[in-house]
Parts: C-alpha cells; structure tokens; sequence
C-alpha cells in the first residue's frame, strides 16, 4: 500500500490551485511561517543557503527575512527567518492551462527566455510558465491581506512582482555619461509613437536632499530640451532610497500600468548630506 | 563578448553562476564556456542575433540581440553601446547554457546569483552580471 500511495504521488502533478494557496501550500505561508515551520516539514535544508528542501514531488526554494523590513523582498515588517516568499518547482510538469485561471485577474509578464510570470497579487502567487505552456515552478509571495504588514516608508506593493521589463539601468554615472544612456533612450522612444518613457531614480544611502526627484527631472529635461521628446510622454518618478544610487529607464506602452516602485531602505536609514556632488 | 569575458573575473563568474542555477534548480548545464556555446549557437541552422530560444538537439537554439543607437552628436552614447553587446550576448548565451538549451529563466539565474552573493547589492542577475563583467562607466 505504501508503495502505491508514493507511486501515485510522484505520478500526479501537484495541485497550484488558488483554493489550495488560500492557506498558504502546505502549511507555509509567507510573512506568517517560520523557518522551524518549513523544516518541520520538509526537514532541515542541505544546501550551502540553508533554503533549498526537497520533496518527492518538488524542489521548494524558500527566502527567508534577514530582519524587520530587510530582506529580498525589502519593506515587511516581520523579523528574521520569517518566510517572504516560496518557490515550488514540481517534478512532475503541469499544464498551465489545466488549472482553468481567469487570466484577467492575473499581471502578466514574459522574460528573454519567452518564460511568461502570471502574477496575482491580490492571492500572493505568480505562476513561471515555460515556452512550452508548462508549469515550471509556484512562486508563493506575500498577498493582498498582509499589506498592514508593510514597514513605514515603504510603498504598499512590494518588489515580489516585476511587472515591466527595464529598457536600461544604471549607477550614479556623471551628467555626459548619462547622456549616453538617455540617447538610446531617446531613439527608442522616437522610434515607436505609442511608447511612454519613465526615468526612476532611487538616492542612495547616502544622499544629496530631494536627489532622486531632481536627478529624474534633470534627465526628462534633457529628453525633452535636447531630443526633442514630447513632455507628455516622459515621466520622471522619485522612487526613494536604495543601498545604492540607481536609475532605471522604462520604455512601455501608452496604456501600461507604471513601473513598480521598489526602494530596499527605509527614509529613516538615509544620511541626507549637502556637499560638492549635491550641486 | 570575448573582451567582456575577459573583463576581471568574469568568466570565472559566469562558471559558478551556471553551476548554482544548475544545483538549485536540478537541471544539469550544457556547459560553463560561453564562447563554445555561443560558436554552438552561431552553427544552428536557424541561427540569429535581447533573447534566448531553442535547444541543441533541434538545432533551433539562437539568441536575438537588439540594436542600440546613439546620436552623431554625443559620442558617449557610442562608446558604451560595444560593451552593452557583449554583455547582452554574454547574458543571453547563459540562458542557453542548460543541458539541450534553452533552461535558465530570469528568476532562476536572479535566485542563483543571489546565492553566490547573498550581500551583493543588485537588484537581479543581469546588475550582478554587469559588476563581473563591465568596467565601472559601463554598467
């Protein structure tokens, strides 16, 4: 009989219903499971990252909180080795389109390798969905319900989705270097009519007061002043503070959703400084 | 991408990058030599030149690199845009570098990059990409 239940196991593929998530998979669910919770289950991980266990039926990759608001996806306010997000990767591949989604009610995003992520983050999962329609793994992240579990000064969404692909990103380069970059920028954007331009800028730890906002308005001014781009389709977008000073260019269609806003620290971490690179 | 790869270590890079996303996500790499496997890529009857598709066996497998301008005006938009190549390259043959093929998604090489550099400051593999790979001016 054993025999039999594991044969049946392995042979089935797992279920990723949304009825099933709706109590996290398993038992475990983001900003709510501990790190004894999930090695309670699947026991203690081998693995060098202490978060990869092994199922018969799946390989679940698990990431855990490193403190209040830090982690990989930063800005929840649980402490450390709280789960923030799971993945599963089935043994058994599944059809996408057995599971019946209302894909409306889904964000939906392809990478380079033609991977396309259906996100709900209203349920906290995002479906990775190979070429081939099959299922390649269950992402589990935090979901609409926990957002009172946001820290101060974060936004409400967190990072856990990408919803847009980035056309290009890069450091705290000087103003001509920037250039540079803003030129491709630019010719993209004259070459498709219907395209919208967003400049996101995130301050870095340390920074120069209102840097990311007049660092992003520097850079639509050129686009628009320079390349003769319409200021109606270039938006310029404070994103708050990061680890480092980034910027982040979008080139994305009239009626698509912004990007995502996503800092890594909180105000409060900032060290607002005036000195010769502030001018 | 001859010169990116031999850009500080990151050639060396790339070869513990691919065998993380091999070890997380148990799907065995088809090689750790981007330039072999590029040469691979080249040689597929269906061959091209941002994306990754197709696996060896079928002889399908390619990689699409999209062109970037600049303007006659500003010779700083050049001067990066060979370097933007061969990253893009570098980046898309790894996509390509399971065993057969196409393998590695953006997820799975951010997840992997992330367990070689748990500190590293990027926001997915492509900024950890860029630190081994590009000089400073250019990432």
């Amino acid at each position: 009989m054993k025999i039999l239940f594991l044969v049946l196991v392995i042979a089935l593929p797992l279920n990723f219903s949304s009825r099933q998530k709706e109590g996290g998979w398993r038992g475990i669910a983001p900003l709510h499971s501990t790190r004894a919770d999930v090695e309670r289950i699947f026991g203690a991980s081998t693995n060098e990252c202490k978060c990869i266990y092994k199922s018969p039926d799946a390989t679940i990759h698990v990431e855990y909180a490193i403190d209040r608001c830090k982690g990989v996806i930063p800005g929840w306010n649980v402490p450390g080795d709280i789960v923030l997000r799971f993945t599963v990767r089935p043994t058994v591949q599944q059809n996408f389109s057995e599971l019946k989604l209302e894909i409306e009610k889904y964000t939906v995003r392809r990478d380079d390798t033609f991977t396309t992520y259906y996100a709900n983050r209203s349920e906290g999962i995002e479906y990775a969905v190979s070429s081939d329609g099959m299922i390649n793994s269950v992402s589990y992240i935090p979901s609409g319900g926990d957002y009172g579990l946001r820290c101060s000064g974060f936004p409400g969404q967190d990072g856990s989705v990408t919803n847009h692909n980035r056309f290009d990103d890069y450091g705290d380069l000087d103003f001509n270097s920037e250039t540079g970059r803003l030129d491709t920028f630019a010719i993209a954007l004259d070459r498709t009519a219907n395209l919208k331009g967003y400049i996101v800028v995130y301050a870095g730890k340390v920074a120069c007061p209102n840097e990311a906002g007049s660092r992003a308005n520097r850079a639509r001014a050129y686009l628009i002043n320079k390349r003769a781009l319409s200021p109606t389709r270039i938006l310029a977008i404070d994103g708050g503070y990061r680890e480092r000073f980034s910027v982040e260019l979008y080139a994305l269609s009239e009626n698509a959703d912004p990007p995502n806003i996503v800092p890594t620290i909180a105000p409060s971490e900032v060290k607002i400084v005036k000195n010769q690179r502030c001018n | 991408m001859v010169d990116t790869l031999k850009y500080s270590d990151c050639a060396e890079y790339i070869a513990w990058l691919i065998n993380k996303v091999a070890e997380q996500t148990g799907k065995p790499f088809e090689s750790t030599d981007i330039m072999g496997l590029f040469e691979k890529t080249k040689s597929q009857p269906r061959g091209g030149g941002g994306w990754a598709w197709g696996w060896y066996p079928q002889g399908n497998a390619m990689i699409n690199i999209y062109t970037l301008s600049y303007y006659s005006d500003n010779p700083r938009g050049a001067a990066r845009i060979p370097y933007a190549y061969g990253e893009r390259g570098v980046h898309e043959v790894i996509h390509l570098s399971a065993k057969g093929g196409l393998g590695y998604n953006e997820a799975e090489l951010t997840k992997a990059a992330r367990a070689l550099e748990p500190n590293g400051r990027f926001i997915d593999w492509d900024g950890a990409l860029k630190n081994h790979c590009l000089p400073p001016q250019f990432r």
